[in-house]
């Protein structure tokens, strides 16, 4: 798992370091639309595959709704992320004690 | 200057602390140990990336490719950033470049500034994942709590969805159905790297027959 975290780090730091150093050489303005798409679909296919395990469960299932339902109305509200996913973790939990 | 930086950052800071506190908590209970999760936020210092991780740790492939192949949009944000402000120090200046760090360095003029905002937004990620890890172990014995925190994966990754809109939000759909076909066959890591791979293809070949 080391391996892999470093392997993380470097690539992520490459990321945001070399449009710094090679901005004058590199067009990536015409990547941005590819990478905007990727970046979408990637945040998307996480989603899915978090939120939704087989077999469906219903009652896991409606808890996970109503909790999704807490986490956009808290993010509507506040615009705070990490706010957001506290008030979601504790409906889900406050829903799953029930 | 650094100091303005600093409390600039303090939303961010605030932002990050329960994130990474929930990250600390759910990697230990996604089976990293507590080290594993305290060295990645040390060295990644990247959310979505470090959640994606520990969320297909059990696949090295994936998990090294897909939080690499999410972290490209930085590509975008390095240019625009270095067109906007004069980079004296790129390796250091570049490490702290994250999202939320990149839409408030708009509020300043100068890469001094950009490392305040950094150097708060960091401090607070890696303590608050240090204080997830130190409750983790409580969290695996207590199933609803277990499974409580194992939603701010899901959280998370729908918040970051939520400002999607027009082409952007048929990437998603197109991705989250890919994904979703894949996972329901039992391909559940190879759906998520498809959907990567695949979305932005389909997607600007309907956007061209729309056109």
């Amino acid at each position: 798992m080391i391996e892999i975290i470093v392997v993380v780090a470097i690539g992520t730091y490459l990321t945001r370091l070399l449009p710094l150093l090679l901005k004058d050489k590199l067009n990536l303005e015409s990547w941005s639309e590819w990478l905007s798409y990727s970046s979408t679909a990637l945040i998307s296919a996480l989603f899915v595959t978090s939120f939704v395990s087989f077999p469906i469960n219903p009652r896991d299932l409606t808890i996970g709704l109503i909790s999704l339902t807490v986490v956009y109305a808290s993010y509507a509200k506040s615009k705070n992320l990490g706010i957001s996913i506290i008030f979601g973790v504790l409906a889900y939990y406050l829903l799953s004690i029930v | 200057m650094i100091k303005n930086g600093i409390v600039a950052g303090i939303p961010i800071a605030l932002g990050y602390f329960p994130v990474a506190v929930t990250f600390g908590l759910t990697a230990v209970a996604m089976g990293l140990k507590d080290y594993e999760a305290v060295l990645a936020s040390l060295l990644i210092f990247a959310g979505s990336a470090q959640f994606a991780l520990a969320t297909l740790a059990d696949s090295p492939i994936n998990a090294t490719i897909v939080p690499i192949l999410l972290n490209l949009r930085h590509l975008i944000y390095g240019c625009i950033v270095s067109k906007r402000i004069r980079i004296g120090k790129p390796f250091i200046t570049a490490f702290g470049l994250t999202d939320e760090v990149f839409a408030m360095s708009f509020k300043g003029d100068n890469e001094r500034f950009v490392w305040g905002l950094a150097l708060i937004a960091y401090l607070s990620w890696v303590s608050g994942t240090v204080v997830g890890v130190l409750g983790g172990s409580f969290i695996v014995s207590n199933e609803a709590l277990h499974k409580s925190l194992i939603f701010a994966f899901p959280a998370l990754f729908f918040i970051l969805l939520i400002p999607n809109r027009g082409w952007n939000l048929i990437s998603a759909i197109f991705g989250g159905l890919i994904a979703l076909t894949l996972h329901i066959s039992g391909y559940t890591s190879f759906g998520i790297l498809l959907a990567g791979v695949l979305t932005p293809f389909v997607t600007s070949a309907f956007r061209r027959c729309f056109k």
